[in-house]
């Protein structure tokens, strides 16, 4: 999610979505993957995923964190491949790499589902569209407005306490895993306070600016569902359907 | 000596914080770095220690590249104070909170010792030894940062904004310390909009304005431009401002300190015989 702050917006129809339809569509992707094991069903995630991503222009973001996750991907396929080894189900190359390959693939699909949501939403537009939604209570779409809003400001203000511990002389990269651990009250302890202290002056600032007086309230930006909205989930829903001939 | 050669940064986000800046800041002089807000300020401090790399050209501090030289090392010679202290607090004492740094350099028990005690006299902070650092008010809270810093005894001290949300008393005290390190032979590096503040100082002005150096020369060449000084949003000092409304009574214009004011003006008046 922090990762969104950083993205500038691009001029794709993909962020222009209402973000619930987004989160939708990444929801059914990622539920989907968890519940088949069909590892041609899953290229066909996996090609979906590269499509919504092409066509929103974030495929090198896409990429850039998937990039991140290449070790773990290759310990979940090698530590696969060795478990079949050593249960001694291993008959064919076959079988030795098609279990290892559909498991590493459903980890990339869970990981990449919700890579366009994020990248392409801002967690304004979200939790506007979250408020918009009559279930739920305003107070706990607001916490989560504000919980969201506070992301790049801590990870700016982690950047400080960081700068700030370093310029003291603080090695976090250097001894050993305890000593690291230690060292990690220094940067922690600032941003602890720093996040109560914001956590009041907010709570004050909502009350002095007459949070709770009127019920319901009005939003200026209202979310509709539009036609590429209809679009992409009309789409997702028949690749969907597609899978069931695969 | 801290030579910036050709120095370029742009941030992760596209922002070209710094264009082509060549400075020197040679041992011993205080030294303001003033400009408007997103001028590089703050970008060009945190290249001191290494916080920051240069994307292009190189930045000298005693013959170390600040590129190849690990923060902690620089840190040694370049002391940094950042505008927010809270952002360094997190020990439980304001003792222990100095002693910090001296431990992650390794200074004997002893030297930590005698080294916390003389910074904590030094700016007044003795009797808040074994509080909390965050019941501090602002003002002592920045004392209590620049004492960290003081602590290890750097050869370079850069300040960062370092009057922001303190009352005058606060200033005066800041200025007082920065004129006694100063007067150790020590470089003070100051980044600051307060024009006031740094008349006072009479010290040498570096103006910049989005990322670039425009302006480099002694405080009253600088600071007694008000075209110059509109270019980066900065106002003129009370006692500039003051004689240069004085103009039709011919008093000269060069006068940046109170000090010379009243001489100056203490000399008008006795030539009017208006004191004896």
């Amino acid at each position: 999610m922090v990762y969104r702050f950083l993205t500038p917006k691009k001029e794709t129809p993909l962020f222009q979505l209402d973000p619930r339809i987004k989160f939708l569509t990444s929801s059914i992707i990622g539920l989907y993957a968890i519940f088949t094991s069909n590892f041609k069903v899953l290229i066909l995630l996996f090609l979906l995923i590269f499509l919504i991503n092409f066509l929103g222009k974030l495929l090198i973001e896409w990429l850039k964190m998937l990039k991140s996750f290449t070790t773990l991907i290759f310990l979940i396929f090698i530590v696969e491949v060795v478990h079949i080894y050593l249960l001694g189900e291993y008959f064919s190359l076959k079988v030795l790499m098609e279990k290892p390959a559909t498991l590493t693939l459903k980890f990339i699909i869970l990981v990449s589902a919700f890579t366009f949501f994020y990248l392409s939403t801002s967690p304004e537009a979200f939790t506007t569209s979250i408020q918009q939604l009559k279930f739920i209570p305003y107070s706990f779409s607001l916490t989560l407005t504000i919980a969201l809003r506070f992301i790049p400001i801590l990870a700016y203000e982690f950047q400080e306490v960081y700068d700030a511990q370093r310029s003291r002389g603080v090695e976090l990269e250097k001894g050993s895993i305890i000593l690291r651990i230690r060292k990690m009250a220094s940067m922690l302890t600032p941003l602890m306070v720093k996040a109560i202290r914001k956590s009041f002056e907010v709570a004050e600032t909502l009350e002095t600016r007459c949070y709770g007086l009127k019920k319901p309230k009005t939003s200026i930006y209202i979310s509709r569902v539009g036609k590429w909205d209809l679009t992409l989930i009309c789409g997702v829903i028949l690749v969907l359907a597609l899978t069931f001939y695969v | 000596m801290i030579k910036l050669e050709n120095v370029y940064f742009q941030y992760p986000t596209g922002i070209q914080a710094l264009t082509n800046v060549n400075l020197e800041i040679r041992e011993g002089e205080v030294l303001a770095i003033m400009g408007e807000n997103g001028a590089g300020k703050t970008t060009l401090i945190k290249h001191l220690n290494g916080l920051l790399k240069p994307s292009k050209g190189k930045i000298l501090v005693d013959n170390l590249d600040t590129r190849k030289v690990s923060v902690a090392e620089l840190s040694k010679k370049v002391g940094i104070v950042f505008q927010n202290p809270e952002n360094q607090f997190f020990c439980e004492t304001v003792w222990e909170e100095v002693a910090y740094s001296l431990k992650n350099f390794n200074y004997p028990k002893n030297l930590i010792a005698e080294r916390v005690e003389e910074v904590l006299k030094l700016l007044n902070l003795e009797k808040f030894k074994a509080s909390t650092p965050f019941k501090l008010s602002e003002g002592e809270k920045r004392r209590l940062a620049l004492a960290c810093v003081l602590a290890w005894n750097p050869k370079y001290l850069a300040l960062d904004e370092p009057i922001l949300g303190q009352d005058y008393d606060e200033k005066l005290k800041l200025q007082e310390i920065i004129k006694r390190v100063a007067s150790e032979d020590k470089t003070v590096i100051i980044a600051t909009h307060d024009t006031d503040f740094i008349t006072e100082l009479d010290c040498r002005v570096v103006l910049m304005s989005k990322g670039r150096i425009i302006a480099d020369g002694k405080a009253e060449d600088i600071l007694g431009k008000p075209n110059l000084l509109s270019k980066v949003n900065l106002e003129e000092a009370e006692i500039v401002k003051l004689f240069f409304m004085l103009e039709e009574l011919n008093l000269p214009k060069n006068v940046f300190t109170v000090d010379k004011a009243k001489k100056v003006l203490i000399e008008r008046f006795r030539r009017l015989r208006r004191i004896p």
